[in-house]
This record gives C-alpha cells, structure tokens and sequence, in this order.
C-alpha cells in the first residue's frame, strides 16, 4: 500500500485577453477498488463563475466552469492525497483466451460484461484502421490467454517505438504514430488501444499520475513530473487488469488513476472553449511525492489569494 | 369555367404513360384505369393540354426563380454554388385512408422512438434486457455520451419526427428512414406549396385539399410550450449550421415563417448557465432552441472540439433546463441502419402494441444467423453501413459486379458489426410531367409530425422526392439530383372540415415593428456588405477614367494626368515600374496588364473578381434581410466574374464590362434605399458605405494631389470624373481647373454627395439611431470619434491645404487626408467594439444590469 500527495498545476498564458471561457476538468483521483482518494482540492485563477461537479458517463469526476472577466492566464491547480494498494491479481497464463473474452464480453448479460463492451468499439481518437489491424494480427489469436498477448504486444511497442516528446501532439492520429514509431504515452496508449479494438477486445484508456524517481543521490525536484497515461483490459472474471506499454509493465501501486474513458478525448484533463485568446501556451508541472519523504520545498503554493474553488471530498474508508 | 382546349387530348396523356411493371402505381391500377382520387387532375390537365401545361411549368420555374430557391450541393458550396431547387409540376394525392393510416403508424413510432431515446439516454434498460444490441448504442458514434442524462428522467427527446415513406407493389406503406437529429425539408414542403397552388389554382380548389397553416400554427405552438417554466412569449431561435449547409435556403425561409431569428452557433453565448443572444442592442435571453445544426456540433466544450459552429456550454444550459432544445441533442444516435431490425420487438416491450408500420425488411450482420442469409443473398440486398455517414457509401447489390461483391463479402466478414443489409424494395411510382407527356418516377415521401396531447400529429402534406431517372431505389435524393413534387392530402369526402375558416377568421393578428435586436453578426455583415459595395463602385469607377483617358486621349500629353489617379488602386511595386515605362506616354501594356489583374486576379485582395465574391458570400449570409431584387442583383454580379477560360478581354468589353458594374452598384443601391426598411440593419449598411467612401476618396485625393504634376488640370479632371462631379464643377466654375475649387468641391462641399464632408454628416445621422446612442455619454469613444471626423473636415482651410510646397508637395493636404483617414479609421473600430465584438456587449449587459 502507498499513500501520494500530488500537486498539479496546470497554467495557460494566452497572446491577447480571453473574453470568456467556459472549461471542464477530469482532476479528481477515482476512488475504486484498489484506490481512495483522501482529500481533493481544486483551485482556479481568475475567479470562476457556475463551478459545478458532477459525475460524467463513465462515473469519473468532472469539474465545470466558466470565467467571465477578461484574463491573459489561467491557473488549474489541483492537490490531492491518494492511497493505492498493490495488485493483487494472479497473474498466471490461464488467463482467459482472446477468443473466450471476445465471446464472453458479447454474449453474456452480466453489467460487467456491459460496461467492458463499451470499450470493444471505436471511438473518436482510436478508430479502426486496417494497418493496425494487421500490425497486431499475431497477438490476439483465439487460443492465445488474453493477459499474455496484451503484455506480449506491450513489449513488442516499448521494444520497437522511441518515447519523444517532440514528436507527436494531442491530436496525432494512432496511424501516424504507427508509422513514426515515436511519441508519448498517450500515442501508446492509443495505439495499444486501436490494436485491442480492431480485435473486438475491450480495452479502456487511463489518465492519471506514475510515482518517478529522481536520480541516484538527488532529491526528487518539484513540478518535474507529468500526467500519464496508459492502458487497462478486461478479463471477465478476473477484472480490469492496468497495462502501462509506455514502460512495458503492469501497473500495482505506482500508478495513481485519475479517470477512463475510451480515449484521451473522454478524459482530457483540462478541457476549454475560449472566446478571443489567440494562440496560447500551456505548462503543466506534477509533483507527486511518496508518504514519508518530504515534499520538494519549491513546490507551487496554494492559490491562497485569489478565488478558491473548493472540491473537497471525505475519504470514504 | 375552362374553354375545351381545340386539340383536347384526354387519352394522350395517359397513354404515353407506361409504368414498369411488379410496381404499384400511383395513377392507373393493373388494369391501366386511372385511380378514381386521380381522375380530376387527369381530366383537368387533359382539358389543359400539354402545351398549357409547359405553360404552367414554366410559370413554376419562373417563381423558384424569383423566390431564390436553392438547393446547395455539397462539393461545389466552397465557391458558393447553389442549385435552383427543382419541383415536378404534378402533385403526388395522399388519399384520407392513407393520411389517418399513416398518422397512425407514424404516432406510434414517434412515441416509440422517443421512448427508446429517453431510455438510451437514461437507464438504459433496453442493453440490459438485449432487446437492443448494446453495439448499436455503445459503438454508436452518433451515441454523445456527454448528453446522457442531460434531460430529466420523463422529459420529451422528440418535437418534430420525420419519416421516409415508400409503397409496396401491394399498396402497402414502408418506413425507410427515420430522421430524428435535424431533419430537412420542412421549408420546401411549405415552398412548394406556395408554388403548386400558384400553378394549378382550380385543381387544388376542385380537391378539398387540407392546408398546411393550421399545421403552421400548431409547429409555433407546440415549440412555444417547451420555454422552461411555462414561460409566456418565450423568446425563440432557429439554429442553423450557417450559409455553406445544403438546406441553407429552406432553413432561412423556416425561420422566417416560424417567425424566430435565424442564428448561427456565433450569435449565441452562455452565461451563467443560461443562453443569449447577442444582439447590437445588448443579450437578450434566450428560452427554446429549434435547431438544425448536428447534435455533434453543437458544443465545443463537451462534444466534437473542433467545432465552429456550436456554442460552448449549451450542454450545461440544457443540463440545468434554462432552455429547451428541439429536438434533444444525440437524438441522431437512432438512425443507424440496424434500428429497424429490433423495432417490432422493442414496440412490444415498450408499448405493448405491434409496430403499425413495417420498416423495409433489415437485417443487421451483428447476428450470426441474419449476417449469414445477408452474405448468401447479396446480389439481391441493398448493404448499408450500420452507422451511415457522408463518407460511407451503401451497396446496391443487383447492380454489382462479381468481384466487387466478393470485396464486400470480405469486408463483411472482418467486421460484420458495421454491416446491415436492406431488402430492395419496389417502390410505388407516381407520374411526372416530362416533355408533353406523364411518365412514371418511382417516389419517396417524407411525413413530419409533431407533438400534440400526448400523440403526435402529421403535417397534412410533407416532400414528395422522386428518383432523376427511371431508376428504383438508391437513386432518390436532392443531392443527386432528383427532383420534388408537392403533396396533397385529401380531405375525408365524407366528412365536411372546414379548417379555413378557423385559421383566418379566429387569429388575432399582432402588429409587429423591426425589433433592435439585430444579431451583432448580421450587424457585422451588413457594415461589410456596405463597405465592399461601396470599394467595387470607386474601383470601377477609377478603372473607367483610365480606361477612357488611354482610349480618348493617348494622342495628346494630356493623359498622362492619369497616372496619379490610376496609382490610387496600384501598389508601391506597380506604381514604380508603370512610372518608370510612362515617359512621354503611358506603357500600354503595362496598363493593360495591372487593369487585368485589378479585374480578374483571383490571388488579389483587391480585384473586383475577389471583391464580388465576397459580395456574394456577404449578401447571402444576411440574405433574408436584403429584398430579393437586391441579392439577385449582387449574385448576379459575382456569377458575371466567375473565372472564365479566356482572360483577354477586347477594350470594348472591358469597358462594357465596367459599365455593368456599375450599373448592378447603382441597382442595388437604388433598391436598398427604395425598398430597405429603416432598421439597424440599413443603418449598417449605410454607415459601411459611408466609411468605405470617405476612406477611398480621401485615399484618392491624396494619390491625385499631394504630389504636383506637371498635367494637373487633366489630373484635377480625371478626380472630379472618378466622383461624379465634373457638370457641378463645370456649373459653378466655368471651365478652368483649380485645385483648391475641386478640393473645396470634394471635401468641403456639405451639399455634394461625393463629399467628405456629405460622408460624415450622413454618418452622424445614422449612428444617432442606433440603439442606445441617446443614453450614450458625449464622452463615449464612439461620439468621440465621430466629432473627431467631423472636426477633421470642417476645420479644414482650403487656401492653406491647397498650397504647394518647395519640393513640390501639398504637404498640408496630406497631413489633412491622413489626420482625416485616421479618424475614420477609430470611428470603423468604436463601431466594431460598441456593436459587433462579444466582448464589449459583454460589458455593457453588465452596465444594464445596474442601471
């Protein structure tokens, strides 16, 4: 078991004053099984207007609202303190096959087996492509166990793409990543994603937090860590099953899940519709800090003097 | 009473008729007797004859013509191509049985289809139980996750329900399409209407045929119900997706017989959770949406973000119900091909009755056993993509090939999921008039219905489509050409209603003003529409003074006066190569060549070419405001210069040419200030022309004057040409030319119309009708700048701007024209801030809310 603070911070300057702008945010840490999500804070600069929570679609945290005063930057800060637990799934080849699982997930009337399916089609930023069907043709025969397949294609991408920041942006399609064979976890992610589903096998994406570690002899440095993303599958009976293909493992209790969805364009992390702005800038710095070692002093303080949009939300256990 | 034609016909006309046979026919039955409902209209075009008949059809084109009906085809919208919309002159007869059979069946599956939604878009039962394959709904893309339970549990999704309707060869109907998000064609229905009793008065008279304004008022009824709250006079907006969309014609002339502002997702804005309007003289609130823009478009914040066309936060208006929406957002997700298959089960669950209306025979390849008789049988089935869209093409599978078959049988395989396969239907045909005779056209017919206590009712008429050729099934749709009739639903022969005389006697009629609400957009192209018109009539005319100087004078030094006028529309780069070829006479070719370019350069901002086709897009985004005649003549104009193979235009041609031009500008402004009403709207206009014409002439004078030349009088000659003042000049000062008489004439001069000073008067007289300009401080930057203008004229010595310097120059003048250019320049932009960006009307709500 491991308990995180994490800080994320994320904050727009925009080119000319934005007019109004109405945003939505996916920020609070899930509580589910595995996760519980202590304490939530959300605070927002300038002062927002309509601030409302809510649950969306896939029972995920979503924030909304909107600023009506004239502004050239926005802050998004959001502090949470969550608890993980360490998988404790057996983790064995007799995993289902793909070809159980794609039957299973279709035929049977379990609200489980619902839920998984929605995650078996296409869907805005993972359609189906022909090329990705062939790419992936070999993994996912009937008779091979799902669990084994999908970390078999999740080696064979950590072995054969190059994670670079440069490379891709969010709207990168999975065929481009396909052919660039560099790009960030989300290109993973999605293009993980768009081999499952061409496969008629339920995959999900997943936002969220990855505990990193600093260099040997160094202390961990405030705002140097990112959002992640990666990916989870089903495997009737036994759950969801986390697989992170941008470091080739399957995720326990390093990973902090924020939201799913069916890709990032279901969970983006802060979404918004401004009027004038121009072109912007974003900078996004997470700190995420382990229980029992100290918190990076020159972590971002509070957004104390400016308006505070409290989301704060009791540990359920 | 009708003379007997002297070459009556009765028999010609049926007996050209020849339907294909295995069809049920719409006029003569098996044995070739015409129907009895038929045999009126039979008799009265018989007694017509075909030659009055072509008369008539040609009255009927005439009127699509004059109204601007159009129908635009995608592909070719880019260059703001329309299609005249087409319409067959011979009504298609909906029989009373027919009519309440159909009602029937269509109130049914209207309340059907509402209730799936509510329950798609709610618990979802329907995936639970399997009556509904959960891929239909859960890999629907047209499934908007985001507008799940945005509606209250018992809320109605369906206002307005469309169907497409085909006859069986038993007479039997069919549905074929259900169109839920946003369907089209209600407009033309009503168009065509007008039309059809326009060309066959005395048969539509001899029908008892229902009219369509009872089924109006109840369209303004049923949507005024929706406002939130009961709300009385609920403030009401049609939606639309904006001038490029197919059924941009119908949408504008809806919404013009609904009565509600026609708006773009831009004129809208939410705040506080509530939607307004934003309109020149400030927002106003706004309670049902009618909208016919996708459901995928119509927020940016929570559904597709790339979209320009919606207003981001409408989901959370709707979510906290300030505002109703017809009909609800994601309705689109129920018209996948794959529906039809499950609705007779579905009706029985839900409604406990059988399903009234047969869909066409569907099967949907997501079933082993139905993909397995679809792959046996697909040279006989029409193969639809389950999920349909623009890009995806259906299968007309008698008509393939053996390999493409093959192809589509190995595609089904891969994916058979996305696959549903549709019986080929014989659809019933209906005649046509073609070339002085019936012949039959296989038909489609599309019924709406509304709401009304607890059913729904069906519009006594809809859109009759018929295929463009002999061809069944596949081939009917307006964007492949087919064409339209009208439709007459008959009234019960036994049974007296009189729905005519409740209409026009019962309904108080409310007298209406133009409001001041005009949408900052409309605004905005208005002062535009303005301004461009304004630019093309000072180029035309500069470009004619040059060419008549090259063709009258180029014996003489005396044209080369020309030059300063002509650099006036030239830039830096042409001016000095033209200066430096044009020593003792102006380089004709290179004249010749850069009048070329400022006519018919596409690449050019300031070509007329480029100018007219900006008239055009501008004059049809506020089209509904223009009268007719005056966007005719401004699409007229842009149609003139479209890009022709040959560019070499003979001098006579040009300057006929030019001469047009200037006519069609003269036109349009005769018939704005004839027929204009007086409203924000024309005060746009004006005030665009008003600052066009003051920036180009002041641009001109600086170009002809500031530098002295050594032709000056034919220069002084050439500027009062280029503004139409030569026989007020030549009236007052005899025959010599004086630069500061003509500066006097052209700024000075309150009484000259091609004045600065006239410009500027004029612009404080309409921007004092604007709306709030009298609670206006006289500090505000908009008064402030327009007494800056005016200040800048007025103040003005014309003994001392007139004068030449040493080196030459009329130094004074210039610092003059461009103190006035600058001025001008700060009205146009307190203008824009005051009355067309979001961001002051923002402000100023606010400031209302104090007062």
């Amino acid at each position: 078991m491991a308990t995180y603070s994490i800080v994320h911070r994320t904050t727009y300057t925009y080119l000319n004053s934005v007019a109004v702008s109405h945003h939505s945010a996916h920020l609070r840490p899930l509580d589910n099984e595995r996760q519980q999500c202590h304490r939530f804070d959300l605070e927002v600069s300038p002062r927002v207007e309509n601030f409302a929570e809510r649950k969306d679609f896939f029972g995920n945290t979503m924030h909304q609202f909107s600023i009506q005063e004239s502004h050239r930057e926005l802050i998004v800060d959001s502090r949470s303190e969550v608890t993980v637990e360490p998988l404790q799934i057996e983790l064995g080849d007799f995993s289902p096959t793909c070809g159980q699982v794609r039957e299973q997930v279709r035929k049977e009337t379990a609200p489980e087996m619902l839920r998984a399916l929605e995650f078996c089609y296409s869907s805005p930023q993972v359609p189906y492509v022909h090329i990705v069907e062939e790419f992936a043709e070999e993994f996912f025969k009937d008779d091979q166990p799902f669990l084994k397949a999908a970390m078999e294609l999740s080696a064979h991408l950590y072995k054969t793409f190059t994670f670079d920041p440069r490379a891709t942006d969010v709207t990168t399609p999975v065929e481009a990543f396909l052919e660039l064979r560099r790009g960030v976890c989300q290109d993973f992610a999605h293009l993980m994603l768009a081999c499952l589903r061409a496969h008629g096998l339920p995959g999900a994406y997943v936002s969220g937090y990855i505990l990193t570690q600093p260099p040997p002899g160094q202390a961990r440095l405030a705002g140097a860590d990112a959002s992640h993303a990666w990916v989870s599958i089903f495997l009737p009976g036994q759950g969801w099953v986390d697989i992170d293909p941008t470091n080739n493992l399957i995720c326990s209790d390093q990973h902090v899940t924020v939201a799913r969805g069916r890709d990032y364009s279901d969970v983006s992390l802060v979404r918004g519709a401004v009027t004038g702005g121009g072109s912007h800038d974003i900078m996004i710095e997470v700190t995420m800090t382990p229980e029992g070692e100290a918190i990076p002093v020159d972590v971002p303080a509070p957004l104390t003097e400016t308006f505070i949009a409290q989301a704060q939300s009791q540990s359920q256990g | 009473m009708m003379m007997p034609d002297p070459q009556f016909t009765h028999k010609s006309l049926l007996e050209s008729y020849e339907p294909p046979a295995g069809f049920y026919d719409e006029l003569i039955d098996s044995e070739r007797k015409p129907r009895p409902t038929w045999e009126t209209l039979l008799k009265g075009m018989d007694e017509m004859g075909p030659a009055r008949i072509t008369q008539r059809e040609e009255q009927l084109n005439r009127i699509i013509k004059e109204n601007g009906i159009t129908y635009n085809v995608y592909g070719e919208t880019a260059s703001g191509h329309t299609r005249p919309w087409t319409m067959d002159i011979v009504p298609l007869l909906l029989e009373h049985g027919d009519c309440s059979h159909l009602e029937r069946g269509l109130d049914q599956r209207a309340r059907l289809l509402n209730l799936i939604l509510r329950d798609v878009y709610g618990p979802q039962h329907l995936l639970k139980r399997k009556l509904l394959p959960a891929m239909l709904i859960l890999g629907n893309p047209r499934f908007l996750r985001p507008c799940h339970n945005v509606l209250p549990a018992n809320h109605r999704h369906v206002h307005l329900f469309a169907a497409d309707l085909a006859r069986a060869p038993s007479g039997d109907w069919w549905v074929v399409n259900d169109r839920l998000d946003a369907a089209s064609g209600l407009g033309y229905s009503f168009e065509n209407r007008i039309i059809s009793t326009r060309v066959f008065p005395e048969l539509f008279h001899q029908y008892g045929v229902k009219r369509l304004q009872p089924f109006l008022a109840q369209l303004n009824r049923s949507f005024e119900k929706l406002a939130p709250h009961g709300k009385a006079e609920p403030k009401i907006v049609f939606l639309t997706p904006g001038p490029a969309n197919e059924t941009y014609f119908e949408q504008s002339y809806l919404a013009r017989l609904l009565g509600y502002p026609l708006v773009e997702g831009a004129d809208l804005t939410v705040r506080n959770n509530c939607v307004f309007l934003k309109t020149i003289a400030g927002m106003e609130q706004i309670d049902v949406i009618v909208r016919r823009l996708d459901s995928e478009y119509l927020d940016p914040l929570e559904l597709r973000s790339d979209s320009l066309l919606g207003v981001p936060g409408l989901l959370g208006a709707l979510r906290e119900q300030t505002v109703a929406m017809v009909n609800a957002p994601g309705s689109g997700v129920l018209e996948t091909s794959a529906l039809p298959a499950f609705l007779p089960t579905i009706c029985k669950n839900l409604l406990g009755e059988e399903l009234i209306l047969p869909s066409v025979a569907s099967w949907w390849c997501g079933q082993p056993v139905e993909c397995r008789y679809v792959l046996e049988n697909l040279e006989k089935l029409i193969i639809k993509p389950t999920f349909p869209s623009r890009q995806k093409p259906n299968y007309h599978g008698p008509s393939m090939s053996r390999v493409e078959i093959e192809a589509l049988r190995a595609a089904i395989k891969r994916a058979p999921e996305y696959f549903c396969a549709q019986e080929t239907v014989a659809q019933a045909t209906t005649p046509v008039f073609k070339e002085d005779g019936l012949s039959p056209r296989h038909w489609l017919f599309r019924s709406y219905l509304i709401p009304r206590d607890g059913r729904f009712v069906m519009m006594p008429g809809g859109l009759a489509r018929i295929s463009k050729g002999n061809e069944a099934m596949g081939g009917i749709s307006m964007q492949a050409g087919g064409e339209s009739k009208d439709t007459w639903a008959l009234t019960n022969p036994d049974t007296i209603e009189d729905e005519t005389a409740t209409l026009q006697g019962n309904e108080a009629l409310v007298l209406k003003r133009d409001t001041q609400n005009v949408p900052s957009r409309v605004a905005d192209n208005m002062y535009w529409l303005g301004r461009n018109v304004e630019r093309a009539d000072a180029q035309a005319r500069i470009l004619r003074v040059v060419l008549n100087s090259i063709s009258e004078e180029y014996g003489s030094n005396y044209h080369l006066g020309l030059i300063p006028i002509f650099n006036a529309v030239l830039d830096e780069k042409q001016e000095k190569a033209l200066a430096a070829a044009s020593k003792e006479r102006v380089d004709l070719k290179l004249a010749n060549d850069y009048i070329e370019h400022l006519i018919h350069d596409l690449d050019s901002e300031h070509s007329l070419t480029v100018s007219f086709e900006r008239l055009r897009r501008l004059s049809t985004s506020v089209k509904e405001r223009l009268s007719l005649d005056a966007w005719t003549i401004l699409s007229k104009l842009a149609e003139d210069f479209e890009p022709k193979a040959e560019y070499i235009y003979a001098e006579v041609a040009r300057r006929e040419h030019i001469d047009r031009i200037l006519e069609s500008v003269a036109g349009f402004c005769g018939l704005v200030y004839e027929n204009m009403t007086r409203g924000p709207g024309w005060a746009f206009l004006e005030i665009g022309r008003r600052i066009e014409r003051c920036l180009g002439l002041a641009h001109l004078i600086q170009s002809a004057l500031v530098e002295s030349n050594s032709h000056e009088e034919s220069t002084l000659n050439k500027l009062l040409d280029c503004s139409d003042t030569i026989l007020t000049y030549r009236q007052r000062y005899l025959s010599s030319m004086r630069c500061d008489a003509v500066l006097d004439l052209l700024i000075r001069d309150e009484s000259n119309p091609r004045s600065l000073a006239f410009q500027v008067e004029e612009l404080i007289k309409h921007t004092a009708h604007l709306p709030h300009q009298r609670s206006l401080r006289p500090d505000e930057p908009i008064n402030r700048s327009i007494i800056g203008l005016q200040a800048s004229v007025r103040l003005l010595d014309i003994s001392i701007i007139s004068k030449v310097d040493a080196n030459g120059r009329r130094t004074e003048l210039e610092n003059a024209l461009s103190a006035f250019t600058a001025n001008a320049f700060y009205f146009s932009d307190c203008l824009s801030t005051r009355y067309f960006s979001v961001l002051h009307i923002d402000t100023r709500a606010e400031e209302a809310d104090t007062l």
